[in-house]
């Protein structure tokens, strides 16, 4: 146990076990589905108590919600860059990359949504989240009134790139989606969707 | 069951046959392959088990036999000798959507068994996809060099494919009936015009 006064290094203890629980949450939820795994198999893994996940997450439901908005998915390269049209592509890439590196959360969630679940199928918005701040708001700045219209547009496409993906390379999907005519396609039609600021400045 | 020769088929076998693949067809999609027992397809025919396994063998055996059904219209080959137009490819989406609306149930099931290591529906998934991709990248052709051509042609599939699939698991069952209605259509295809850029290339 902490000592008191070591207030901040017990923050931090409880931010990494609250991390350490949604990894462990994401993995089992990638293996055995949604509705198939349990929070007592989550704490188990990690070798916690049931109450100790609950400390933290008030549900199941709870923790997959917290999953999907995942704050790790930012990093946002636009931070430290002007916003330009590259830089928004960029941007986009990168948002779109977090998808690609995880094929077996992406099956699980899309088996969900394939099924009707609540959670995951409400996750398919592109009008709040991560997605709203990081990719819809910096849009309209760069573009103006139709960055909203065009924000939605490059989600649903990209949701097709990666369902697509995901249906059509199963067990090759990482090996595929890495390739370099993968990749070079994936920008070539970001670039394409997301029109070039008013003035062509850029 | 003994594995004698198999049964001839009477017209009133093949109704019955007929009606028994429609509506494992849609209890399939709607509730899923492995949820779905033989007694409930049997019940919704109104068939005894023993009757139903006198058709198919196995629940498999029925799901390899939706997969030979017919797909409900495809896309229509709207190939004429001019430059593609707006008015093409606004037919082109207009029935890639009709077909996802005639077809709703067989696709939610070819999903899932896909992700469940299916390959007969991930094979059938692809030659419906084959056919909308050459429909469009030929008409891409005789406007755009081959390079551009193939980038808008997979920009239009893969927002066809997220726009429609994403309407279909929010929408559950309603699916059909929003995907009829006029805005739907109009939203794809100003999408698609967005990203095929004819009117900019007739423009310049």
């Amino acid at each position: 146990m902490p000592k008191s006064g070591a207030r901040a290094s017990q923050a931090q203890t409880s931010r990494d076990t609250r991390r350490r629980i949604l990894e462990s949450a994401r993995s089992l939820f990638a293996e055995n589905g949604y509705s198939a795994t349990s929070v007592r198999e989550i704490a188990r893994r990690l070798g916690l108590s049931d109450p100790a996940v609950y400390y933290h997450f008030s549900s199941k439901r709870d923790l997959y919600a917290a999953l999907l908005e995942d704050p790790e998915y930012g990093s946002p390269p636009l931070e430290q860059q002007p916003l330009t049209h590259d830089s928004m592509v960029a941007q986009v890439l990168h948002f779109f990359g977090w998808w690609t590196a995880r094929p077996e959360f992406g099956q699980m969630l899309l088996r969900e949504q394939l099924a009707g679940e609540e959670t995951s199928v409400a996750f398919m918005s592109s009008s709040d989240g991560p997605w709203h701040d990081q990719i819809t708001l910096p849009l309209r700045k760069l573009i103006g009134s139709p960055g909203d219209d065009v924000s939605a547009m490059v989600f649903d496409m990209l949701a097709g790139v990666l369902w697509d993906a995901l249906l059509s390379y199963g067990d090759h999907f990482s090996d595929s989606v890495h390739q370099e005519y993968f990749q070079r396609r994936l920008r070539a039609m970001v670039e394409l969707a997301i029109p070039a600021p008013p003035g062509g400045a850029a | 069951m003994t594995a004698g020769d198999p049964p001839v088929r009477s017209r009133i076998g093949d109704e019955t046959r007929q009606k028994i693949l429609e509506t494992a067809r849609q209890l399939f999609g709607t509730t899923g392959f492995d949820a779905t027992s033989v007694r409930e397809i049997a019940e919704a025919v109104g068939l005894t088990d023993a009757a139903l396994y006198y058709h198919f063998k196995s629940k498999r055996e029925i799901l390899s036999a939706i997969w030979d059904l017919p797909v409900e219209g495809g896309v229509r080959r709207l190939r004429s000798e001019g430059p593609f137009v707006p008015s093409q490819l606004d037919a082109i989406t207009d029935s890639a959507v009709a077909f996802s609306v005639a077809n709703d149930h067989i696709l939610r099931l070819m999903c899932r068994e896909i992700l469940g290591g299916d390959q007969t529906a991930l094979a059938l998934r692809q030659q419906n996809r084959a056919v909308l991709r050459r429909t469009l990248y030929e008409s891409f052709l005789t406007v755009f060099d081959a390079d551009e051509a193939d980038i808008r042609t997979e920009a239009i599939l893969a927002l066809l494919t997220g726009v429609n699939m994403k309407t279909q698991m929010a929408a559950g069952p309603d699916f059909p009936r929003i995907a009829a209605q006029p805005a739907y259509r109009e939203r794809i295809r100003s999408w698609a015009r967005a990203l095929a850029g004819l009117e900019e290339q007739q423009a310049g």
